[in-house]
């Protein structure tokens, strides 16, 4: 009986493992494209009384995420951001504005391309900003997308651009 | 009885297997209802003032309009890319309306629209906008602030979630 029962366990065992095996190759490029972002909104993101220097270290950083022809469009009032030279530039005058910024990517989705080489995903970017002399934060959510590509090994964003939710 | 039972008994109960499993039923059916049906939020921002105050926690009744058509003057709770972040808005335009503000006031298809949830005016004007079929047009209660850094406008009726329940 306590035979019968290890080997009942021992295949249900097997079974979830190879079950969850499965899943994590099949979904290793969706797992890529939510581990960039998170890593993205870390390097954009500013703690109270970070150093400059650490600051454009990470801004450079965050470039490498980006296609070098990539678009990235904010909103209808802002210029569109056109290139990775112009990541960084606008990464620290963003930070520039805040004493502290934080950024979280929530309830994303992925879609990889059939040819496995492109990628949408879509994500409500969370920001949470404390002016010098505000007492209030900054709130703001927003829907965007972004289109993926895969040049070589790593995915990198091509095109981000808001989603009208409100309209 | 020694301390040791005492406690197992309170923590087990008279019957540890169906301690264990109602326990499970019960994060079974909590994990259904907060998912599903009553969606926890905490109210951030200031543009649902007075009705909602920033920092307050409240819930979503996401079964509300399964059933029921939202209406006007429904405070609803609006889905962004997902249900993590939800927008709070009244609905003030019905599907086919023509919304506009002028000097503070709401003109629907060219009539004012009362509305009483609002403690102070304000000096908003935008121009007239044509709500579709399948949209409502929704506006917070706070416009004291100025019209750009407030978010409102047109609103596909798929990405109203619910609406809170107090």
């Amino acid at each position: 009986m306590v035979k019968r029962t290890l080997l009942f366990a021992v295949i249900i065992g097997l079974v979830v493992s190879a079950i969850f095996f499965f899943r994590w190759f099949r979904h290793r490029d969706e797992r890529q494209i939510r581990k960039n972002l998170n890593t993205l909104a870390s390097l954009v993101s500013k703690s109270p009384g970070e150093s400059s220097f650490i600051l454009v270290g990470r801004a450079k950083n965050a470039a490498d995420y980006f296609t070098e022809d990539c678009l990235i469009s904010v909103g209808s009032e802002l210029q569109e951001i056109k290139g990775r030279d112009e990541i960084p530039g606008t990464i620290i005058l963003a930070q520039n504005f805040f004493t502290q910024l934080t950024a979280t990517p929530v309830d994303i989705t992925v879609r990889i391309g059939e040819d496995k080489k492109t990628a949408q995903s879509g994500l409500t970017l969370k920001v949470v900003g404390y002016g010098p002399a505000s007492t209030q934060p900054f709130l703001e959510a927003r829907e965007i997308e972004i289109d993926w590509q895969k040049p070589e090994k790593k995915w990198l964003l091509s095109e981000v651009h808001p989603v009208s939710t409100l309209r | 009885m020694g301390t040791t039972q005492i406690l197992g008994r309170i923590v087990w109960g008279k019957s540890p297997r169906w301690t264990f499993i109602r326990a499970g039923v019960l994060a079974f059916v909590a994990f259904i209802t907060f998912k599903f049906i009553l969606l926890p939020i905490k109210i951030s921002g200031c543009s649902m003032e007075p009705a909602y105050h920033n920092g307050s926690v409240n819930m979503v009744n996401a079964l509300r309009y399964r059933i029921l058509l939202p209406k006007r003057g429904d405070v609803v709770a609006i889905e962004l890319a997902g249900r993590r972040v939800l927008l709070l808005k009244r609905i003030i335009g019905m599907p086919g309306d023509r919304v506009a503000f002028v000097n503070g006031a709401v003109l629907i298809s060219g009539e004012k629209l009362p509305e009483p949830y609002l403690k102070k005016k304000c000096d908003w004007n935008r121009a007239e906008v044509l709500v579709g079929p399948d949209e409502y047009f929704v506006v917070g209660d706070n416009r004291q602030m100025p019209i750009e850094y407030h978010t409102f406008g047109r609103v596909k009726r798929t990405k109203i979630v619910g609406t809170p329940l107090w």
